[in-house]
């Protein structure tokens, strides 16, 4: 993205047309509002960059059909330049030209064109180099139909532009590029010989005159009619050839001998220049480019004294869209500076009503709004506030060291980014909001993006701080670890050719995540369904389940503008969260991740899983489209956002505990419901705090046992290249799968799916088992579950052998509490010392061991249904601890 | 010839070893997917070795490129084709549309930008309901429904007298029936009196007319004069006489009546499957009217503003707006029922804002004739596939255009001098909705629609409509009846709500309102009944638990 340097930011507005009355389109569905589609084609002109073009930086959606364009904007423009004799000399004026067409031949590349070329937005930056702006309303305004107005400046139009009409029916032919090339010819001649055409001349005789140009064009050249009509054919002569040519050739009336803007640019005339320079590739990160971005790199000299000045711009090294992004941080709003400018007058609503409203919808006696006009002034963003409330950023916080060791990036750190310290700490809500965060943020992970992959293990480790809304789509790529040429991978799909499940898509998608007006587009629906269509033909071995739109719409709404990165973050997803889920005969791998599911629920919650089990409310009737959408399908984008964050650091036993979560905060709702209601409340889903949800997520799991989410259907390890980036060792307990440790004989072995879901409790491996008591070897007490290394054991062992066997051999600080003498026929536990030992672990993990077998898994349900908390059994009984030679005999005196 | 795609032949061919191969393919012009795309296409559909790939996506390149130029080409030819074959008159026809579409959208080339009428003294107006005028303007239109109201008494006096007078008239001439009297003579009495009676109101209603001019002509310079005496911060001389003015009124405690309805529950719901977009529901038991009555209240001779009439006066220009919707039949004007009624309290003071209810209806009855013309016409348009079967039945108004409204239809109105309402939509209704198998296609359901999506499109944040799509109770109103209607209602509001387009952008923040009415007179058993019904229907927000944790 071009840094900012010394544009502006300009603002300007318009009025997309609304649709009349009540219609629908042919699949029934309202029509999608016009600015709605202008919003959709819009996205793509964000990540057009030419140097002779204005960037593009955002569209805002008001009230009423309002748009609001923001766009790099300069002051100063070629209508008021031209009057100065700046371009008297024949190479400035070749110049211009030349740097006009750049303009729209690149404009013609990408398939659009201008229409509305005039001297007013023919912009000049600080240099004089040209910056053409408003090119692209004819192209999002898809050709002028979705807008009232006319698109287009009435003296620069060209004849055949004109007689098209300036109706917006689908049956009349949009205007090509070469129209453009007539408009420039205009500009240039009006520059040649300072004199505007026809100035007298009211609307209707101006065009009528521009008609007649072309109809006699072929008996006489049009220039030689205006040259003749301004009596202006001596002063014409007076010019250079080189210019008399060029506008002889811009000026042709037939379609074959007018050149187009490329043609031009290649001409003799302009053969002393060379194209603008563009942005370096190395500016661009991993995922926006292809290729190597080392290509043609020039490392600057190192120059040993530079001078420091103190008004160094540091702002202005930042990109356009991260200036406009913090400028909003600061308090900028658009309608604002529009309001103040003026251009955002309507009038009060009751003065404009109707009088009359049939039953069909007919509407009578409305009057035309006169704020609704077209008006293309350009209100330019004061970035003063922006820059006064950042003027204490030191240099140095601009450019932070993310190499070296860390005492050399806490020297290099600032007073100010110690005080980000304290800021971290604040809740996610506000750390987004504030701006001096955001900025430090911004920075970090603009340069760690640009060293992906090398920064992969930082960028790990930053994200489980927070993600920064503006980085947050290639962040996600990063923590998938997307790799490789993906764009290619997706130029070679075929997207188009139709399949069986066609149909389905084309229902799904009208119905997905509409309350976004990013997503309601035509645009969008269309790269949706490209993007569910690659999915689908890229992985023959899989199927599409409803819901895969849900999953897809997250990665889609951040990806807008790059289809093939949210196709390669799609399937890194799916591969890492749900593997297996979209295979065309699922039921076993859902039954199992349910089974876990309810085990966890137990586990943490007794008196929620009892109830739900008294009034069989099962995890079934609602939690397979929470996980199958990993709760795309529940919540709005915006949670999904921030639940994302986190879900995407953790390993794949992560959602799950999310489900735990989230059924967490509607416990007392569920509590005190029957069946139906219960139905009701969770179909309903009513408002969820994310950031709370989020929060006991990683509590919830920093309490489980890793072992007691095993799946013997997650994902196998995957083999990573040793000399890979990604094959470094994962930065911390939370991200390792169950799958990829090392396995034992100690180890968890896959259950029938029967067992699996005749238990109430999690099993744990024998090795968590140690690993939670602290049998094992200090090096592998990662485990989160241990607050520290206080004496007291936080686990608490309970051996429900008879106690002949138990005497024969236990774990140490284990307690007997023999199955047959345990419960009181009622059900309740039997008073004894092992139960005051119980009593007072509240809140702590227990484990159930006994012989293998059944009795174990009967005996922590018993304790489930009593209340405890964290009853979990020992995976392979007691057998399995045989060769490790931890029992112990207690000696016979005790 | 037309804009659509064409395709083209592309012809491809390339070597292995000894082998030449020829690709022959279509390829779409303009072509709607990148080349680099089609080529990665190609490659895979035709197993092509991927040595030739660089060649192929050059190829295409190329081709694309130039017949990409030659179908802008061809079309824009076309165009000027037809260009030198028109004659002068259709050129300066297609000149004249330019210039309207440019005079008519565009501010730079409009003759002058006209400020439409009033603007200036709608702007002023609610820079003064906005500041500390606030109280002093309260305190004018006060002192002017106090000389409108004299009025209104004494013509309702007069009347009644005259009425009295009339009937013991009459009396007496029946009584003296075929002794003094004859029928002629009796007859030509009740013409004389009735003459009398039309005399007498026409009177009447030509002062209040006259008075209310006044009042409005006179409001408006006190708004600008207002404007100029406040500006410097100080209460000026305009404000002082004016305060003087209604202190110097006679003094007459009113009671303070507050009409609150009798029974009222709220509700805040939550709509949407993702998203949740929350709005007030509120369900009350009340006559409908009383929304727009308003009595200034003067106690220990202070004026005392009605709290919800200062927030209508202040909300007027804003961009929240509340709205009423009154049934009515399908005449445009207000002779009876509750039109009348309503026509009533609009003239109990002046609107100094919007003309008077009998102008208001003059232009809706012109909109009504339009309406229709356009009904008619479309009727012509399906009708003339279907036989002209149904001309019998549209027979009636084969003259000139009939003002009467259908069904479903409704006009709107808008009131600056109503309690808590700006805006009022007459829905024409008739004894077809008193049918309680009345369902979701009736006309008066879907009307509901279009009249939300006019407060959608207006910013009407509070709407006010029957419940039971009728305001009086009948008979055939059983406790079943009220219920099922209720059912439906709720149901299709739901409905209607969803489908309902966000206006955009920053309409986020504020809820709209919607307030149920019921008739007074219910039971509260039904009430109760109603109003467990309705977060059974929509869904209720959950409540903050603050207890929780």
């Amino acid at each position: 993205m071009q840094p900012l340097g010394k544009a502006n930011i300009g603002v300007s507005t318009f009025y997309a047309s609304s649709h009349a009355e009540d219609q629908c389109g042919a699949d029934g569905l309202p029509l999608t509002p016009n600015s709605i589609k202008i919003q959709g084609r819009y996205q793509w002109l964000k990540v057009l960059y030419h140097p002779r073009l204005c960037q593009h930086i955002d569209i805002v959606r008001g009230k009423h059909e309002r748009l609001m364009i923001i766009a790099e904007h300069y002051k100063q423009c070629l209508e008021e330049e031209s009057e100065n004799d700046t371009y008297a000399d024949e190479g400035a004026f070749l110049r211009l030209a030349y740097e006009i067409l750049e303009g729209l031949a690149y404009m013609n590349e990408n398939g659009f064109v201008h229409r509305s070329l005039s001297p007013k937005n023919i912009l000049l930056d600080a240099e004089g180099h040209v910056k053409l702006s408003k090119y692209a309303l004819y192209y999002m305004t898809g050709c002028g139909a979705d807008v009232t107005f006319p698109v287009g400046s009435p003296r620069y139009m060209a004849p055949e532009v004109l007689m098209a009409g300036p109706s917006h029916s689908s049956s009349c032919l949009p205007s090509g590029p070469k129209s453009d090339v007539w408009s420039l010819g205009i500009i240039l001649l009006e520059v040649a010989l300072h004199f505007k055409i026809w100035p007298n001349y009211a609307l209707p005789q101006l065009f009528a005159k521009i008609l007649l140009l072309g109809k006699y064009g072929s008996s006489q050249h049009p220039l030689d009619t205006i040259l003749k009509e301004h009596s202006l054919v001596e002063k014409f002569e007076s010019l250079s050839s080189n210019i008399r040519y060029l506008l002889r050739l811009c000026l042709q009336p037939l379609m074959e001998e007018r050149p187009s803007a490329k043609e031009l640019l290649q001409n003799e005339i302009f053969k002393e220049f060379s194209p603008s320079p563009g942005l370096d590739k190395s500016t661009y990160t991993m995922f926006q480019c292809q290729g190597m971005r080392c290509e043609g790199l020039q490392v600057p000299q190192y120059i040993e004294d530079v001078e420091m000045t103190d008004d160094e711009d540091y702002l202005a090294e930042r990109s356009v869209n991260e200036v406009y992004y913090l400028w909003g941080l600061a308090g900028g709003d658009v309608e604002n500076e529009l309001r103040r400018n003026g251009l955002l007058q309507s009038r009060p609503p009751i003065c404009g009503m109707p009088n009359v409203v049939t039953q069909y919808g007919d509407i009578l006696g409305l009057e035309r709004d006169s704020t609704s006009l077209y008006d293309d002034t350009v209100v330019m963003l004061s970035l003063d506030q922006l820059r006064t409330r950042l003027a204490h950023i030191p240099p140095e916080d601009y450019y932070p060291l993310i190499e070296g060791d860390r005492e050399m990036q806490k020297l290099s750190q600032s007073q100010s980014s110690h005080d980000l310290k304290e800021l971290s700490q604040l809740p996610l809500i506000i750390r987004e909001k504030d701006i001096e965060y955001q900025l430090h943020r911004i920075v970090l992970y603009d340069r760690l993006l640009k060293g992906y992959p090398y920064t992969i293990n930082r960028i790990k480790l930053e994200a489980r701080r927070d993600i920064p809304p503006l980085f947050r789509a290639e962040t996600w790529a990063a923590l998938l670890e997307v790799s490789g040429d993906f764009m290619a991978d997706y130029d070679k799909i075929d997207k188009e050719s139709p399949v069986p499940i066609d149909h389905q898509i084309g229902v799904d998608i009208p119905r997905c995540h509409q309350y976004s007006e990013l997503l309601s587009s035509p645009v969008a629906h269309n790269k949706l369904k490209r993007i569910l269509k690659a999915w689908v033909v890229s992985n023959p071995h899989l199927c599409y389940w409803q819901g895969l739109d849900s999953l897809c719409a997250p990665f889609l709404y951040l990806n807008f503008n790059n289809e093939a990165l949210a196709l390669a973050c799609l399937s890194a997803f799916i591969k890492k969260y749900l593997h297996k889920f979209f295979l065309s005969e699922n039921s076993a791998v859902i039954e199992e991740y349910l089974a876990v599911f309810s085990h966890l629920i137990a586990f943490h919650d007794p008196e929620l899983s009892n109830h739900m089990g008294s009034i069989g409310f099962d995890p079934k009737l609602f939690a397979i489209t929470w996980f199958l959408t990993m709760f795309s399908h529940v919540f709005p984008l915006h949670k999904i956002f921030h639940l994302w964050d986190t879900l995407l650091i953790g390993n794949s036993s992560f959602p799950l505990c999310v489900g735990v979560a989230i059924l967490h905060q509607l416990r007392d709702g569920l509590l005190n419901a029957d069946f139906n209601e219960c139905i009701l409340l969770i179909t309903n889903m009513p408002e969820i705090n994310i950031e709370d949800c989020v929060k006991e997520s990683i509590r919830i799991f920093c309490h489980t046992p890793k072992s007691a989410t095993y799946r013997q259907h997650a994902r196998p390890p995957v083999k990573k290249e040793e000399s890979s980036v990604f094959a470094l060792k994962p930065i911390s307990y939370y991200t390792v799968e169950v799958n990829e440790l090392p396995r034992s004989e100690l180890s968890r072995e896959p259950l029938s799916l029967e067992e699996l879901k005749s238990e109430r409790c999690p099993r744990i491996s024998a090795e968590d088992l140690l690993e939670l008591c602290g049998l094992k070897g200090i090096e592998n007490s990662k485990s989160p579950t241990k607050k520290s290394k206080s004496s007291k054991p936080i686990i608490l062992i309970i051996d429900i052998r008879n106690s002949e066997d138990f005497n024969r051999g236990h774990i140490p600080l284990s307690v007997n509490m023999p199955f047959n003498q345990a419960f009181a026929p009622e059900g309740d536990l039997v008073a004894c010392p092992a139960v005051t030992q119980l009593n007072n672990h509240k809140g702590r993990v227990i484990v159930v061991v006994g012989n293998r077998g059944t009795n174990a898994p009967n005996f922590a349900a018993q304790l489930t249904m009593l209340g405890y908390e964290k009853v979990c059994t020992m995976h392979g009984g007691i057998e399995c601890l045989k060769s490790t030679g931890i029992l112990t005999v207690s000696s016979p005196d005790l | 010839m037309s804009s659509e795609a064409v395709k083209k032949e592309f012809k491809f061919t390339f070597k292995t070893k000894s082998t030449v191969s020829t690709l022959t393919v279509p390829v779409p012009i303009p072509l709607l997917l990148t080349v680099k795309e089609f080529v990665g296409r190609l490659m895979c559909a035709h197993d092509l070795p991927c040595y030739v790939e660089e060649d192929l996506l050059q190829m295409l390149q190329l081709f694309v490129k130039d017949e990409t130029a030659k179908h802008q080409n061809g079309n824009a030819s076309v165009i000027l084709k037809a260009l030198e074959g028109a004659a002068h008159d259709k050129l300066g026809n297609i000149a004249d549309q330019w210039t309207k579409s440019y005079t008519q959208e565009c501010t730079g080339y409009t003759q002058e930008k006209k400020v439409p009428e009033g603007q200036e003294f709608t702007e002023l107006y609610h820079k003064l309901i906005h500041s500390q005028t606030l109280e002093v303007l309260f305190h004018l239109e006060h002192t002017y429904s106090v000389a409108v109201q004299d009025v209104v008494v004494q013509r309702d006096k007069a009347i009644q007298k005259l009425q009295s007078k009339q009937s013991q008239e009459m009396e007496r001439a029946v009584q003296n029936l075929d002794i003094t009297h004859d029928d002629q003579h009796v007859n030509m009495l009740a013409a004389r009196h009735f003459e009398n009676m039309q005399r007498e109101s026409q009177q009447w209603e030509m002062e209040l007319k006259n008075l209310q001019e006044a009042q409005r002509q006179e409001f408006k310079q006190y708004i600008y004069q207002l404007a100029n005496d406040t500006n410097n911060g100080e209460e000026g001389l305009v404000s002082q006489r004016i305060r003087a003015m209604s202190d110097s009124l006679p003094i007459q405690d009113t009671e303070e009546v507050v009409e609150e309805p009798a029974m009222n529950e709220s509700f805040t719901i939550n709509l949407g499957a993702q998203l949740k977009t929350s709005h007030n529901l509120r369900l009350m038991s009340m006559d409908v009217l009383d929304l727009c009555r308003h009595k200034p209240i003067r106690a220990r001779g202070r004026l005392m503003p009605q709290p919800q009439r200062l927030q209508s006066a202040m909300s007027l220009y804003s961009n929240s707006l509340s709205a009423l919707v009154l049934m009515v039949d399908d005449r445009v004007n207000s002779y009876t029922g509750i039109k009348k009624e309503f026509a009533n309290i609009c003239q109990q003071s002046t609107d100094f804002h919007f003309p008077d209810m009998d102008t208001q209806l003059r232009v809706i009855q012109q909109d009504a004739q339009k309406a229709n013309l356009l009904r008619k016409e479309r009727k012509m348009e399906n009708g003339s596939a279907d036989s002209t079967a149904s001309d019998g039945s549209s027979g009636s108004d084969n003259g000139e255009m009939s003002s009467n409204l259908q069904t479903g239809d409704f006009y709107m109105t808008r009131h600056s001098n109503l309690s808590q309402v700006h805006l009022v939509f007459h829905l024409v209704s008739d004894d077809s909705i008193r049918d309680v198998e009345a369902r979701n296609r009736h006309p008066v359901i879907l009307a509901l629609k279009n009249i939300l999506k006019i407060a959608v499109q207006f910013d009407i944040y509070t709407i006010t409509l029957p419940l039971f799509l009728v305001y009086e109770m009948y008979e055939e109103m059983t406790i079943a009846w009220c219920t099922r209607r209720a059912e439906l209602v709720f149901k299709c509001v739901k409905g209607f709500m969803m489908e309902m387009p966000t206006s955009g952008g920053s309409d986020g923040g504020e809820t709209r309102t919607i307030q149920f009415v019921v008739p007074k007179g219910i039971s509260e058993e039904l009430f109760t009944t109603l109003s467990t019904m309705l977060p059974q229907i929509f869904q209720q927000s959950r409540s903050l638990d603050l207890t929780q944790r």
